[in-house]
């Protein structure tokens, strides 16, 4: 408690200390830099050097100090914004580059083709850790060659961040989050491994004699671990030991925003049709115009070839025009004027037989259990509930393809064959409700001069619904996109 | 920049309040670079089809004798449309109203014909004026917020 309320009151004195320290530093600055503009000789030219050198030196550490006290505390937050990546690390090199060319080392940075050009970070405070590591190779390497290279990784956990406005940032905006890499490796004078550890601390260097060469406040490392440490990262060196050269590793956790990807105004992210319903002949037959609409664009968007119909009628028209064979699916209202669902199914299986034929699904809103058993009563396959979407459209269309193959390869049967019909009750609990023994019927047909086939059976019965031979156990789909229906 | 915080705050109130559900989204998704107006076409075809429907009820509740039928067939029409578009509340006034329909219901049917007027007035201000802001949005070469439901 005592610790808490001491390092609170040093952060506020700090924070105090801020305005008042940061002031004259900012009139000493000023003034140096205004003084170097005019007219002095060497001697005075000189000083006024060492003093601009000095304030700026004194400046930085107030900087660190400020924000290395602001980060313990956890009240610096991160400044996150839209930056050019590319740009960034353009700038990186501009800055540290002179710094290599006037040590006569080489600098060599390298950056992947992938890399991402817009992306969501802070770029004030990725700039500012790169140059201190970036730096701190430069600096501790006499001779020889720094290199950096960056390179994207694996995606990383979406991270909740918010601006310095305390505006929450839009989470849609970025589709993902992923590690961006930077290594930089020196040949410089190594580092003992026991003060590998001890080097992100605060004021920390290697050793006394590091100051003295290098100069230096300690401070840097630790607040870039800070930083890094908040953009969802890792930073760390590795050494084999004095004169053997450093590698500084680091990752940080960047957005990748939509305005990086293909802008598209649709929250669907493409995925692959499976090729099975790719161009599949899918007849959809509703009298609500809506309805049409969205099934047809339902259809389209999966890659199917749709044919949109708003009647019973039109609806064996075309399948005697064009054949039972041209579809593969039909998917059926039930409730419409004039020819209901149950008509139009009933009169497809008795004008073009119980195969080779599409598989007929109802797509209804209608949930309950009298429904769904005349349904395949009548002879149908499926029991689609709509309002159906995007995924559950292709997933089942993927059943009834097979279901259509498997029905359009048995033609004929020898044994008798057992029928089991499962079905969801309103509860939406599975119950068995009956098996059939089904007879084989002995089935010609006849294929008149339009082509069709029509059943000549002699159990043929017009009038009522033909027993359904080889049917796989019948199944309500989808019943969990189920909606409040009616009875 | 364009911003569509106006268009995100909007939908988000109408889900919320229940005007809109899951139904919606579905159809956001169904709209990308090469229908960019399917979403406009067929709310717009909802709202047209729906000021139908409503006058067809109108005229079939004052038919004397009432032909609870005719009344059913109408609602269950629109209780398909605003299902479609994801109207929840309309949706769920039709199904009460089919009720009142099976329990031949004349004022019960009367009062709910009010209720589906009132609900629809609300999703066709609210999401026009929604859709509007998105077309304008869209057309300034502003990128829209969706909603995750």
């Amino acid at each position: 408690m005592e610790a808490e309320e001491a390092v609170a009151a040093r952060n506020d004195f700090l924070a105090v200390m801020n305005h008042e320290m940061r002031t004259p530093m900012h009139s000493l600055i000023a003034l140096t830099s205004i003084l170097l503009r005019t007219e002095l000789d060497s001697d005075q030219r000189a000083m006024i050097e060492t003093m601009s050198k000095s304030s700026g030196l004194l400046s930085s550490l107030i900087n660190d100090i400020l924000d290395f006290s602001r980060l313990e505390t956890g009240g610096l937050a991160l400044d996150i914004g839209l930056f050019q990546l590319p740009n960034l690390l353009r700038e990186v090199e501009n800055i540290v580059r002179p710094l290599a060319t006037s040590k006569r080392i080489s600098l060599v940075m390298s950056l992947p083709p992938d890399l991402p050009e817009s992306v969501l970070g802070d770029s004030n405070r990725i700039l500012q850790v790169m140059l201190n590591v970036i730096g701190n190779a430069i600096k501790f390497t006499l001779e020889g060659e720094v290199r950096v290279s960056v390179h994207m990784g694996d995606k990383a956990p979406s991270m909740s961040v918010t601006q310095k406005s305390d505006q929450p940032l839009t989470p849609r905006r970025v589709l993902e989050h992923r590690y961006l890499h930077v290594d930089i490796i020196d040949s410089g004078i190594g580092i003992k491994a026991v003060d590998v550890p001890r080097l992100f601390n605060k004021f920390v260097q290697a050793d006394s004699s590091t100051t003295r060469n290098f100069g230096g406040t300690g401070l840097g490392l630790a607040i870039s671990r800070k930083f890094v440490e908040l953009m969802g990262g890792k930073v760390w060196l590795e050494s084999e030991g004095l004169g053997k050269g450093t590698t500084c590793k680091m990752y940080i956790s960047i957005g990748i925003p939509e305005s990086a990807k293909p802008k598209r105004n649709s929250p669907r992210l493409e995925q692959a049709t499976p090729s099975e319903l790719k161009d599949l002949k899918v007849m959809v037959v509703d009298d609500n115009p809506i309805n049409r609409i969205v099934t047809r664009r339902l259809l389209d968007t999966i890659g199917c070839k749709s044919t949109v119909l708003d009647s019973g009628q039109k609806c064996l028209d075309i399948l005697t025009e064009k054949g039972p064979s041209e579809f593969q699916v039909i998917l059926l209202d039930l409730c419409m004027p004039e020819m209901d669902g149950f008509a139009v199914a009933t009169e497809i299986i008795r004008k073009f037989g119980r195969t080779k034929r599409p598989v007929i699904s109802a797509l209804t809103a209608n949930s309950d259990t009298k429904t769904r058993q005349r349904c395949f009563e009548v002879g149908m396959d499926y029991v689609l509930m709509k309002p159906i979407n995007l995924e559950l459209l292709k997933s089942e269309l993927a059943k009834l393809v097979d279901f259509h193959e498997e029905v359009n390869f048995h033609d004929e049967f020898d044994t008798p064959s057992q029928l089991a019909s499962n079905y969801t009750d309103e509860a939406g609990s599975s119950n068995q409700m009956s098996r059939y023994d089904i007879a084989p019927q002995p089935r010609s047909e006849t294929v008149d001069e339009g082509g069709s086939s029509k059943d000549t059976s002699e159990d043929s019965r017009e009038d009522s619904p033909a027993p359904q031979l080889l049917m796989p156990p019948k199944r309500e789909l989808n019943s969990n996109n189920h909606r409040e229906g009616d009875s | 920049m364009v911003s569509g915080r106006g268009v995100d705050e909007g939908v988000f109130f109408l889900f919320w309040q229940g005007i809109l559900d899951d139904q919606f989204t579905q159809l956001q998704m169904l709209q990308d670079e090469s229908t960019p107006d399917f979403l406009e076409e067929v709310v717009t075809l909802f709202f047209d089809d729906s000021v139908k429907l409503l006058e067809n009820l109108s005229e079939s509740l004052k038919a004397d004798p009432l032909d609870y039928k005719v009344v059913d067939g109408h609602v269950h029409q629109f209780k398909g449309s605003s299902s479609s578009i994801g109207a929840q509340r309309v949706m769920q006034v039709c199904i009460t109203f089919r009720h009142c329909c099976d329990n031949k219901d004349k004022q019960g049917c009367l009062d709910h014909l009010a209720k589906a007027k009132e609900e629809f007035n609300i999703v066709r201000s609210k999401l026009g004026k929604m859709l509007k802001l998105e077309k304008k949005i869209v057309d300034l070469g502003g990128v829209l917020p969706f909603m995750d439901c």
